[in-house]
């Protein structure tokens, strides 16, 4: 039995349209007019027990208001939520015990007291035994480096510290899932090298369920075993990253260091190359070409038997380059992102 | 499920900690409190130096009547004041999100997080003030009457309760619901300083059925003090002793909206 189940969930959300101006405002007060705007558009997919799941999409694609629904802070328009077989907004406190969530643009620990304290109220709050607390407070401490500001207050911390203080007070009753939106956000390498080494080492151990939103596709190789993509509400990819790079990004780049430029107006269409360029200070060539339509070997021949070639590489796709196609694929209109 | 008093308890203990580091600022609240209501007494007693009796409540009277009121408003205060002024914000900027996903109810959590310490400042005006009356109206305490009173300023501190949440509930359907707030408990609130006889029949039935301020002191005042009601029939003697009927069911209303309006919560989507 999966741990997330979704099915044909939507999210509709109805706001008014304001008008411009004094006319407009007065028109507003009058005869308010809304539209409708779906944020969530018939989602479906399953997560299994002690998956790391990415969940990634452009700006306003939707991400945040399906993962708030599936932590339950918001009920969906239509269709269905399931997590650990039980349906989120209609049981909230049975669900929040069993989940952690870090949003990485809003705190959920209180502002004013030392982080000690936060830890204290969630150990009351969660029912903590004090031997889990001792034990995870030792883990969670050591890996994620909290003793240096543990009983500092909140305000005061930076943003990686607070980040961490976070991710702590998320997982300290031991949750079977946890929901992350943008963990890394705004965090420097050496925080960020940090949460990824901490959530896998609590993904090993415990064998927790981690959905997370990222802009960061170094965040989504070293963790995700899977990512789901969804653009303007809709699920446009679900499968491992190693499919999604086979699938989408057959775009490769070859880069040939040869001793002269070999005019730069010949047609070599044929060779399948999509792009073409000659950097004279590196004397280098750099071509594009679709895995698909052109052969690697013919186009390092056809070079090989017109020009010098020292050396050359080949460079796969990166993640991002085949998440950006697929975002443009898709035909985006706006839809503010709803945070 | 952790015991909700033990809960409480941690975070009002929390609380102080980090409200008595500013000690001054502390007792400062309090006492500037205090001062705004000793002030309003004093209002009381130069109005009444010009008028000797109001409707036929003398000075002491009308002091008992509005300290009901004051008692049960600061005593609901200390709870749901803080908590319920802040919705209008924390639904706009979609911080709520936060009470959604803990293992507590969102209206257990968002009153458990905030304690309002200033409150304790009226809640000692208003004690002084009804010893001062005992001894100015030479009230007999007795079993039955401090039973009754007791049990007054209960359904009267869930009257002024159940009014808060219902009005800071309207965040949920309303951009602007602490305008809402601010109508019911101020404006609205204020014309239970005085015995609601002296208004016109509009304004007693509005203080009745539809915001029931009048259950939080007129009427059990009046029967206190033996008066006649604004309007005395048969049914208007019952509503002396509906206070805390009244009470429970506008507070169990309250909490129902809330939950309705937590339904519709749409997390700074609009």
């Amino acid at each position: 039995m999966s741990i997330i189940q979704v099915d044909q969930l939507t999210k509709t959300f109805s706001r008014p349209i304001r008008g411009t101006g004094a006319i407009g405002a007065i028109r507003d007060l009058i005869n308010r007019r809304y539209e409708e705007k779906t944020a969530v558009d018939h989602i479906s997919f399953t997560i299994e027990r002690g998956e790391i799941v990415g969940y990634l999409g452009p700006n306003g694609a939707g991400k945040s208001t399906s993962i708030k629904m599936l932590v339950g802070i918001l009920v969906p328009t239509s269709g269905e939520v399931r997590v650990d077989s039980e349906i989120p907004y209609k049981n909230r406190r049975e669900n929040a015990r069993k989940i952690g969530v870090v949003f990485g643009q809003r705190s959920q620990l209180w502002w004013d007291i030392p982080v000690s304290e936060t830890f204290e109220l969630m150990k009351c709050m969660y029912n903590i035994p004090a031997v889990d607390f001792k034990r995870n407070m030792e883990l969670f401490t050591d890996v994620l480096g909290i003793q240096d500001f543990m009983h500092v207050a909140v305000r005061q911390l930076s943003l990686g510290q607070r980040m961490r203080a976070d991710l702590c007070a998320a997982l300290l009753h031991n949750p079977s899932i946890v929901y992350l939106d943008e963990p890394t956000i705004g965090l420097d390498v050496v925080v960020k090298k940090k949460i990824r080494e901490f959530l896998l080492e609590v993904n090993a151990q415990r064998q927790t369920t981690i959905l997370l939103t990222t802009h960061d596709m170094s965040d989504v190789e070293k963790l995700c075993s899977r990512v789901i993509i969804i653009n303007n509400g809709r699920k446009m990819f679900d499968g491992d990253l190693d499919r999604l790079k086979s699938d989408y990004s057959a775009g490769e780049t070859m880069i040939l260091h040869v001793d002269h430029e070999i005019g730069l107006d010949r047609d070599i269409s044929h060779l399948g190359v999509t792009d073409f360029t000659y950097h004279p200070e590196s004397g280098s060539i750099q071509l594009r070409y679709d895995k698909r339509q052109a052969k690697p070997a013919s186009i390092l021949a056809w070079f090989m038997e017109r020009t010098a070639v020292h050396d050359f590489e080949i460079k796969p796709a990166e993640v991002e380059d085949v998440i950006r196609d697929i975002y443009q694929d898709s035909t985006s209109c706006g839809l503010g992102e709803a945070q | 499920m952790p015991h909700p008093f033990r809960l409480y308890g941690r975070f009002l203990r929390t609380y102080m900690k980090t409200q008595l580091e500013y000690r001054f600022s502390f007792f400062g609240d309090i006492f500037v409190n205090m001062m705004t209501f000793v002030t309003l007494y004093l209002s009381f007693w130069v109005l009444f130096n010009t008028f000797p009796t109001m409707n036929g409540w003398n000075y002491w009277e009308v002091v008992f009547l509005y300290n009901l009121n004051l008692l049960t408003y600061a005593t609901s205060s200390l709870f749901f004041w803080g908590p319920m002024k802040q919705l209008e914000h924390l639904v706009r900027s979609g911080e709520f999100d936060q009470f959604l996903v803990r293992p507590l109810d969102p209206l257990k959590l968002l009153v458990f997080r905030q304690f309002q310490h200033t409150f304790i400042g009226h809640i000692i005006v208003a004690g002084t003030v009804m010893v001062l009356c005992t001894i100015q109206l030479e009230i007999h305490w007795t079993t039955g009457n401090i039973a009754f009173l007791l049990l007054c300023v209960l359904g009267g501190t869930l009257i002024q309760a159940g009014i808060i949440i219902t009005a800071a509930s309207s965040a949920f359907w309303v951009v602007r619901s602490g305008t809402v707030v601010d109508i019911s408990i101020y404006a609205i609130r204020n014309f239970i300083n005085y015995p609601i006889s002296i208004y016109g029949r509009s304004i007693q039935l509005l203080l009745t059925f539809v915001i029931p301020y009048a259950f939080v002191n007129y009427y059990p005042a009046a029967a206190f003090f033996g008066k006649d009601h604004a309007g005395s029939s048969e049914l208007s003697h019952l509503y002396s002793y509906s206070s805390l009927a009244v009470g429970a069911a506008l507070f169990a209303a309250a909490v129902w909206i809330f939950r309705r309006g937590v339904m519709r919560y749409d997390s700074a989507g609009s």
